[in-house]
């Protein structure tokens, strides 16, 4: 997503980033991470040298991508269980 | 009444996280500007997205087929899916999405300590991929001059690595906690 607002990030910065700011998702504080990753992600790419602005653009890009995207497909294998289990638990 | 209760709260909940924080926190203005983003860029992110959560459900597969038990890759995918979405919309969603996949694996008869342990070794292939992820991207970053801030970054990084690290070995050498979490946890909610 950085590469797509026009900023290269090296691969030390955004490894450390990406594996740190998923490492303090798995911390229970709000649902999925939200809010931890993106401000996790922008300290550490800004702390290493990304403009601000892009730093905020390509974080908020991934997170749609990573996060929203995945939701709706996630509902429709949920309902799709709920309905498996309810017939199942009928026959 | 009591499924009216929890759907309103649902919708209350996820109005509030999605709806409401963003606009407290200024990000609709920042998110205007994502309209500038390379579209080709963005959609080989999407791409890489799907692949992800469908390797993750892959290894899912494969950790409960080498535990004896076997799934199709449709369910396996279809649970990852919903493990998702739970996980992602409930407060201590990691619980919530255990106890779907146990719930949904025991009406396929497969057992919900066999279900934990694959749960838990699944977390501990990924934090151990994430762990060296992380190693490498120190390696790459460390260097003669080391600032101030580098230091105290890497030392947060380091402290939340060491800690999911520990939890993820602690789940591979006691998958019955998974479980026994995971219900304790669904009950209170």
């Amino acid at each position: 997503m950085f590469l797509a607002f026009g900023y290269q990030p090296g691969f030390g910065p955004l490894a450390v980033a990406y594996a740190a700011a998923n490492i303090a998702s798995a911390i229970p504080i709000t649902p999925g991470g939200l809010g931890v990753v993106e401000v996790t992600l922008v300290a550490i790419t800004v702390g290493f040298g990304a403009p601000r602005a892009t730093a905020v653009l390509a974080v908020l890009g991934y997170r749609v991508v990573n996060y929203w995207l995945p939701l709706p497909p996630g509902a429709l294998a949920y309902l799709r269980l709920r309905l498996n289990a309810h017939s199942a638990d009928k026959a | 009444m009591r499924w009216i209760v929890r759907g309103v709260l649902f919708v209350a909940l996820a109005a509030g996280v999605f709806g409401l924080l963003p606009r407290l926190g200024g990000l609709t203005r920042d998110a205007a500007g994502l309209r500038h983003a390379r579209p080709a860029l963005v959609a080989a992110a999407i791409v890489a997205q799907a692949v992800s959560l469908g390797c993750y459900a892959l290894l899912y597969r494969r950790v409960l087929a080498s535990l004896g038990a076997r799934l199709r890759f449709r369910l396996a995918a279809g649970v990852t899916l919903a493990s998702f979405l739970v996980s992602h919309v409930t407060p201590f969603g990691s619980a919530t999405g255990t106890l779907l996949n146990v719930s949904t694996l025991e009406a396929e008869g497969i057992a919900a300590l066999t279900t934990g342990e694959a749960i838990g070794l699944t977390s501990l292939v990924s934090a151990a991929a994430l762990i060296a992820l992380f190693a490498a991207g120190l390696a790459a970053t460390a260097g003669p001059h080391i600032s101030q801030s580098y230091l105290m970054i890497a030392g947060i990084a380091f402290a939340l690595v060491a800690s999911a690290a520990a939890i993820a070995l602690l789940v591979g050498a006691h998958p019955g906690i998974a479980e026994r979490a995971g219900r304790r946890v669904a009950r209170l909610i």
